[in-house]
C-alpha cells in the first residue's frame, strides 16, 4: 500500500501537469473516481491497519496530499498568467491625450516676475496704456523742449493724449494715489514708433520697480536689482552698473547681467565677447519727479527701474526675432 | 563720438591700453560702440635701417640693399632713385599685404633674391606720391611695427554720449572725465595768437538784437589766408573721427570743435552787407540758402546771423552759402557764440537738420569757451594757412554767464548712495571734475561752465557716485520699508482664469493692440475705436474695441500653418475711445476665446469631432461655474444668425458667445467652423468670489433619482423648462440634467423629447418614494400647464 501512495502522488503531480485548461484541472482536483479519490480512501483506511504500519503510510499519504496541493496551486497560476498574456496590452500605444493649453511666453515671465518681486514685498500696480502728455513725459521731469524727448518716437492719438512708452507712467499714477512708503511693480504693455525688424517692434511690454521710502539708497536699487538678475537668469549671475542717463532718476544707471555664455566664448552672439549683457535702465527717483506728485524730496528717497520683457525672453531662450512674440505661431507657443 | 587713442593722450596722460580706456570710461558713464585699429592695415610693415646700397649688376635704375629689420638683414631690391644707406625706411615683409592691395612675396628680381620691399607713399595709402620711398625720422627702432613707431596704429574708439552731457562731445571733454578718474593733469592746447593789422573794430560791426537768444557773441578777423586743401595729418585726424575734409578753414573750425566741442563758423567778411553781423529773429518769408544747396524757409521764431540786409547762416545750426569760405577767400571773421539751447533746438527740429553744431548747441555748449576755441582756430589758421590775426576778440556778451552754485550735504550724499566718503574725498572728487568747492557745512560747489547739466545736489551725488565707481558700493538684500503686499483680487483672478483655460486645453496667445481699421468695421465697432494720429502703418491704425478679429487673425495664421485644430483665449486690454475731446479711452479688460477645428489631441481612438457652439459653451461654464450664468438667442453682427447667444452673470450683461458668421469667416480666409466668445473681465471679476465662499454642510439623506422624459414644442428653451420643474418642487430638486434628446420620426414634427434626470433629496429626513413621486408629478403639470408637454 505504502508503494501505491508513492505512484498514485507522482502520476496524480503528472497528470495536472498536462492539464490544459481550467476545467481540466478542476476535474482532477474533485473528480470521485479519480486517484485523488483513491489517495483519500487510503487516508481513510490507515486507523484500520496494525500500529507499527501506521506512522509510514500517514506520512506517505501526508507528503503525496501535500505534492499534489502544490501542483495543483502552481498549475492555476501557470494557466492563470497564461490567460492574462494573452490578453496584453500594447503598452507603447499613444496615450488619449486630453487638451492642454500653453501659456505664451510673455504671460509666463510676467507671472514670474509677479513672483519674484511679491516674495521681495512688491506690490502690483496697473496704468493705463493710453495716456496724457503729463504722465508719460512732463512730471516724469521730461518737458516739451526737452533733448530727452527724442529718445522716445511716441504713438500720439487722435483728440490727444498717447500711447505710453514707457511703464514709468504707472511711478506717478501710483504716486499721485498713494502717500509714501511705496513698493511697486508694474508690467504692461509699451509703444514706441519703431520700424519693425527682428529686434525692434512698436509694441513691446515692460517692467517697471519702485521703491520710495526714507532712507532708500543705492545699494538697496542693487540688491533688488541683483536678486532679480540671480532669481531670473541663474545663481551665478552678476549684475554691473553704468552710469547712464535718464530724465527721471538721478543719479541713473544702466545695468548689464553676465552673459549666459559666462565669457567662454570670445565669439558670443549675445555679448560680443564682452561677458555682459545690456539689460534696462534704473536709477534714484529724481527729486523733481516727487515733487510733481507732491512728495517731500528732503524725506524720502527711492529708487525705480525698468526692464524689457522681450529682451530678457529673447535671451533666456535664444528667441532670435522679436516679432515671434506678438505674432502667435502655436508651434512657437507651445515651445515654452 | 569719435576719438582715437593716441589723439586723446595730447590732452591726459593714462596708462591704460585701449580696452581698458574704453573700460574706464564705460564705468564712468560713455556707453562703447565700437571700435576700429587703424594700425591694422599696416601689418607686416616694420622699420628697417638701410645698411649699405649697391647697383643691380643686371639693371641700371635698381639698387640691391642690405637692409636691418630687427629680426635681422635683408637683401632688398629697390627701384626708388632716393634710396640711400643711413636712412630709416618702411619694410614690407614677404606675406603682408599693403593697404593699396599689393602683396609682398620673396623673389628673384633679375637674378637678385629680394626679401621686402621698402614702401613709397602710395603704396602705404598715405598720399599720391611715387617718386620715391618715404624717408622716415632716425629715431624710430628698427624692427618696431610700422603703424606703432609713426602712430598711423591708432584706435579709433566710438562713444555713444548722453544727452545731458554736451562737454563729452569732444577730446577735451574726454580727456577731462580720464582726468578725473585718474588725477592725472589735463593739458590744454595751445591758445596764443600773435595779433598784428588793423583793429577788428575798425572793419566789422557785431550787434544781438534778441540777448536770450543769443547770450554771447564773439568774432576775429584773420586777414590774408590761403584757402587750400588741408594738411595730411589734420585730414587724416577729421576722417578718423568721422569729419569730411572740405578745405583747410573749415577743417580748422571743425577739427576745434572736435577738440574743444566748441562749434565756429567762418564768414567771408566782403560778403557780408555793410560789413555788420546782426543776432537776431528771421523776419517772416525770408528764406536762406544752406551750405549744403537746401533752401530754408524761415520763420520768425528761428534765429539768424544777418549781415546788414539778409540772414547769412542759421544761428548755431549751419552756415548759409552766400558767405561760406571759397578758394579765392581771404579774409574771414569767425564766429564763436553761446545760443540758447531751445531755440537752436526749435529752428533744428522744424528744417529737420542735424548737424554737429546743434547737437551741441541745443544740448548746452560751454558759455566760457568761445575765445579760447577763436583763438585755437586762429592760432591753427595762422600756422597753416599764413595770414595775420587782427587784434582782440570782438566780445559782445549782453548776458554774462554765471556759475551755478550748489550746496551739497555729505551726510545726503552717503546717505543716498550708501557710501562713507568723508568731506575731503567728495571735494576731490567734485575738484577733478572741474568744480570749485567750498569746505563748509554743506559744502558749496561752484560748477564748471561747461557742466550745463548740474543744476541740484542731486545732480552732484550722481557725478560723485559715478568717478567713486557704482560698482564699488555692496549692493543691500535686507529687510526695509513695507512688506505687506495687499491682495490684489484682480490679478489673482487674471492669474486663476488664464490656469484653468490653460488646463481646459486653450493656448494662450497675446496679440497686437493696435489693429487694422478694416477690423473693426468687419464687426461694427469701428465708430467707438480710439485712433492715432501717427499710425505703424496706413492700415493699422486703431486701438482694438475687441479681441474678436485678433484672434481670428492668429486662427487664420495657424490653420495655414496646417494645424489641426485652433483652441486659444486672449486676456487683454480693449479701448474704447472717450466721447469728449482729451479724454483717455476707456481700457477694459477683456476675455476671449476661439475654438475651431478638431476638439481633441490626438487622432488615436479620440473625439475626431469638429468644436461645436456646445464646447465652448461648456468650456465657459466650466470656468465661471454654471450657477449664474444666463445665456439667451441673440443677434450679433459677428455672429451666424441663431447660433449667437447673449451671457450675463447674476443679472449682468457679461459677453456674447456663437459661431463666427460666414463673412467673417471669408475676410479672414477661415474655412471651417469657428466659435468665439467674449467678456468682460472687469465684469466677470465682480462676480467671482474666490475667498467670500461660505462652507454649506453636506447632506445626511440619501437622494432619490427619477427620469422624465417629456415632449415639447421644438422652439422651447430647454432652460425654461428646467427652471419651471425647479419652481415646482423647489426644497427638494438638487439637480437637473438633459440626458438625452431627440427629433425625429417618432413624434410629430415640430416638437422634440427631451430626457432629465432629476435627482431630488430632503435635507431635513429621508425623502420618501411617494414624495419623490409627487414631485415629478409636480412638475409634469406644471410643464404641461406653461408649455403643453406630454410625457414621452
Ligand atoms: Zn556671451
Amino acid at each position: 500500500m505504502l508503494e501505491e501512495v508513492r505512484q498514485l502522488a507522482s502520476v496524480v503531480v503528472a497528470e495536472i501537469a498536462a492539464a490544459q485548461d481550467d476545467k481540466a484541472l478542476e476535474a482532477l482536483r474533485v473528480h470521485p473516481l479519480g486517484r485523488k479519490s483513491r489517495l483519500r480512501q487510503i487516508a481513510r483506511q490507515i486507523g484500520h491497519l496494525p500500529a507499527a504500519q501506521r506512522p509510514a503510510l500517514g506520512e506517505a499519504t501526508g507528503r503525496a496530499q501535500q505534492a499534489i496541493q502544490q501542483a495543483l496551486d502552481d498549475k492555476a497560476l501557470a494557466l492563470r498568467q497564461m490567460a492574462e498574456s494573452a490578453s496584453a496590452l500594447d503598452v507603447t500605444l499613444p496615450g488619449r491625450r486630453p487638451l492642454l493649453g500653453c501659456a505664451h511666453l510673455l504671460s509666463q515671465l510676467t507671472d514670474e516676475l509677479i513672483s519674484i518681486f511679491q516674495g521681495m514685498g512688491f506690490d502690483v500696480a496697473d496704468g493705463p496704456e493710453a495716456e496724457d502728455e503729463y504722465h508719460n513725459f512732463d512730471a516724469l521731469n521730461t518737458p516739451a523742449d526737452h533733448p530727452a524727448r527724442d529718445l522716445h518716437d511716441t504713438f500720439y492719438l487722435e483728440g490727444g493724449g498717447l500711447m505710453r512708452t514707457h511703464t514709468s507712467t504707472v511711478q506717478i499714477r501710483v504716486m499721485e494715489q498713494t502717500p509714501p512708503p511705496v513698493r511697486i511693480i508694474s508690467l504692461g504693455r509699451c509703444y514706441r514708433k519703431e520700424t519693425v525688424d527682428a529686434t525692434h517692434h512698436f509694441a513691446f511690454h515692460q517692467i517697471e520697480g519702485l521703491y520710495v521710502d526714507r532712507g532708500v539708497s543705492f545699494a538697496d536699487l542693487k540688491g533688488t536689482i541683483e536678486a532679480m538678475g540671480r532669481q531670473l537668469m541663474g545663481a551665478e549671475t552678476l549684475v554691473r552698473f553704468r552710469p547712464h542717463f535718464f530724465p527721471f532718476t538721478e543719479p541713473s544707471v544702466e545695468y548689464d547681467f553676465t552673459c549666459i555664455c559666462k565669457r567662454q566664448r570670445a565669439n558670443c552672439s549675445i555679448c560680443k565677447g564682452t561677458g555682459w549683457i545690456e539689460i534696462a535702465g534704473a536709477g534714484m527717483v529724481d527729486p523733481a519727479v516727487f515733487t510733481a506728485v507732491g512728495y517731500d524730496p528732503d524725506e524720502y528717497t527711492g529708487f525705480a527701474f525698468g526692464m524689457g520683457l522681450e529682451r530678457i525672453a529673447m535671451i533666456r531662450h535664444g528667441i532670435d526675432d522679436v516679432r515671434r512674440f506678438l505674432e502667435n505661431d502655436l508651434r512657437f507657443i507651445r515651445q515654452f | 563720438m569719435k576719438i582715437t587713442y593716441n589723439w586723446l593722450k595730447e590732452y591726459v596722460d593714462f596708462a591704460w591700453d585701449w580696452p581698458e580706456l574704453v573700460e574706464r570710461l564705460t564705468m564712468a558713464g560713455l556707453e562703447f560702440e565700437g571700435v576700429e585699429d587703424l594700425g591694422a592695415r599696416y601689418e607686416g610693415v616694420v622699420i628697417g635701417r638701410v645698411d649699405s646700397c649697391c647697383p643691380h649688376e643686371n639693371a641700371d635704375r635698381l639698387t640691391v640693399c642690405q637692409v636691418d629689420v630687427g629680426t635681422g638683414v635683408n637683401t632688398i631690391v629697390c627701384g626708388a632713385p632716393n634710396v640711400a644707406a643711413g636712412q630709416t625706411v618702411a619694410v614690407a615683409l614677404p606675406g603682408t599685404t599693403l593697404p593699396g592691395g599689393m602683396q609682398i612675396k620673396k623673389s628673384k628680381i633679375r637674378g637678385v633674391a629680394s626679401e621686402g620691399m621698402l614702401c613709397a607713399e602710395d603704396e602705404l595709402g598715405l598720399g599720391d606720391n611715387h617718386d620715391g620711398i618715404v624717408v622716415l625720422d632716425e629715431d624710430f627702432s628698427v624692427g618696431t611695427p610700422f603703424a606703432a613707431a609713426t602712430g598711423l596704429g591708432d584706435v579709433v574708439i566710438d562713444f555713444e554720449v548722453t544727452p545731458n552731457r554736451p562737454d563729452c562731445l569732444s577730446l577735451l571733454g574726454i580727456a577731462r572725465e580720464v582726468h578725473a578718474l585718474t588725477g592725472n593733469p589735463l593739458r590744454f592746447p595751445n591758445v596764443q595768437v600773435t595779433e598784428s593789422g588793423p583793429a577788428i573794430a575798425e572793419d566789422v560791426r557785431i550787434d544781438i538784437e534778441t540777448p536770450d537768444d543769443c547770450p554771447r557773441y564773439v568774432g576775429r578777423i584773420v586777414r590774408g589766408v590761403e584757402v587750400g586743401p588741408s594738411p595730411e595729418w589734420l585730414q587724416r585726424r577729421l576722417q578718423a573721427v568721422g569729419q569730411r575734409s572740405i578745405n583747410n578753414i573749415v577743417d580748422i573750425s571743425n577739427y576745434v570743435m572736435m577738440e574743444l566741442g566748441h562749434p565756429l563758423h567762418a564768414f567771408v567778411i566782403h560778403a557780408l552787407d555793410q560789413r555788420r553781423i546782426v543776432v537776431r529773429r528771421a523776419r517772416a518769408g525770408e528764406t536762406l540758402e544752406m551750405l549744403d544747396g537746401t533752401q530754408c524757409r524761415l520763420d520768425e521764431e528761428m534765429l539768424v546771423i544777418a549781415d546788414g540786409t539778409r540772414p547769412q547762416a542759421l544761428a548755431g545750426v549751419m552756415g548759409g552759402a552766400h558767405s561760406q569760405v571759397s578758394a579765392d577767400t581771404t579774409d574771414i571773421l569767425l564766429e564763436s557764440a553761446y545760443f540758447a539751447p531751445s531755440r537752436v533746438r526749435l529752428a533744428r527740429s522744424r528744417l529737420g537738420i542735424f548737424t554737429e553744431a546743434a547737437t551741441r548747441f541745443e544740448r548746452g555748449a560751454d558759455w566760457d569757451a568761445p575765445v579760447q576755441a577763436l583763438d585755437r582756430a586762429a592760432l591753427l589758421i595762422t600756422k597753416l594757412t599764413g595770414g595775420e590775426v587782427a587784434p582782440t576778440p570782438l566780445d559782445v556778451y549782453p548776458r554774462p554767464g554765471q556759475r551755478r552754485q550748489i550746496p551739497l550735504c555729505v551726510d545726503r550724499t552717503n546717505q543716498l548712495l550708501a557710501t562713507e566718503l568723508d568731506s575731503a574725498a567728495i571735494v576731490q572728487i567734485l575738484e577733478r571734475l572741474g568744480c570749485r568747492v567750498e569746505s563748509s557745512r554743506p559744502l558749496v560747489v561752484t560748477v564748471p561752465s561747461f557742466r550745463p547739466d548740474l543744476t541740484r545736489p542731486a545732480d552732484l551725488i550722481e557725478e560723485v557716485g559715478r568717478i567713486y565707481g557704482f560698482d564699488r558700493i555692496e549692493g543691500r538684500q535686507e529687510a526695509s520699508g513695507p512688506w505687506i503686499t495687499q491682495h490684489n483680487p484682480e490679478l489673482t483672478f487674471r492669474q486663476v482664469a488664464r490656469q484653468r483655460l490653460l488646463g481646459l486645453g486653450l493656448d494662450e496667445v497675446v496679440s497686437n493692440t493696435i489693429v487694422e481699421s478694416r477690423w473693426l468695421e468687419l464687426v461694427g465697432t469701428a465708430d467707438r475705436a480710439a485712433r492715432l494720429a501717427n499710425p505703424p502703418t496706413e492700415t493699422q491704425d486703431a486701438l482694438r474695441t475687441t479681441l474678436v478679429p485678433s484672434l481670428l487673425d492668429v486662427a487664420r495664421r495657424n490653420f495655414n500653418q496646417r494645424a489641426a485644430g485652433v483652441a486659444i483665449f486672449e486676456l487683454g486690454k480693449c479701448f474704447v475711445a472717450a466721447a469728449e475731446k482729451g479724454v483717455r479711452p476707456e481700457e477694459n479688460w477683456h476675455l476671449a476665446a476661439l475654438w475651431s477645428g478638431r476638439v481633441s489631441a490626438s487622432p488615436y481612438q479620440a473625439d475626431t469631432r469638429e468644436a461645436d457652439f456646445f464646447d465652448l459653451k461648456g468650456l465657459l461654464e466650466a470656468l465661471v461655474g454654471e450657477g449664474n450664468l444666463r445665456f439667451a438667442p441673440a443677434d450679433r453682427p459677428e455672429c451666424r444668425s441663431g447660433h449667437a447667444a447673449c451671457i450675463s452673470l447674476g443679472g449682468e450683461p457679461l459677453g456674447w458667445l456663437g459661431q463666427a458668421s460666414t463673412d467673417l469667416c471669408v475676410a479672414f480666409d477661415l474655412e471651417r467652423q469657428v466659435h468665439i466668445f467674449e467678456i468682460s473681465f472687469t465684469a466677470l471679476v465682480r462676480h467671482w468670489h474666490g475667498r467670500e465662499r461660505s462652507f454649506t454642510a453636506l447632506p445626511k439623506f440619501p437622494p432619490i433619482e427619477r427620469d422624465l422624459a417629456i415632449v415639447v414644442r421644438a422652439d422651447t428653451a430647454t432652460a425654461e423648462l428646467i427652471a419651471t420643474m425647479r419652481d415646482s418642487a423647489p426644497h427638494l430638486v438638487e439637480s437637473i440634467e438633459v440626458f438625452d434628446l431627440y427629433q425625429g420620426d417618432q413624434i410629430e414634427a415640430g416638437h422634440k423629447s427631451v430626457a432629465f434626470a432629476i435627482r431630488l433629496r430632503d435635507r431635513e429626513q429621508t425623502l420618501q418614494d411617494a414624495q419623490a413621486d409627487a414631485a415629478t408629478s409636480a412638475m409634469l403639470k406644471s410643464l404641461e400647464v406653461r408649455f403643453g408637454a406630454r410625457l414621452r
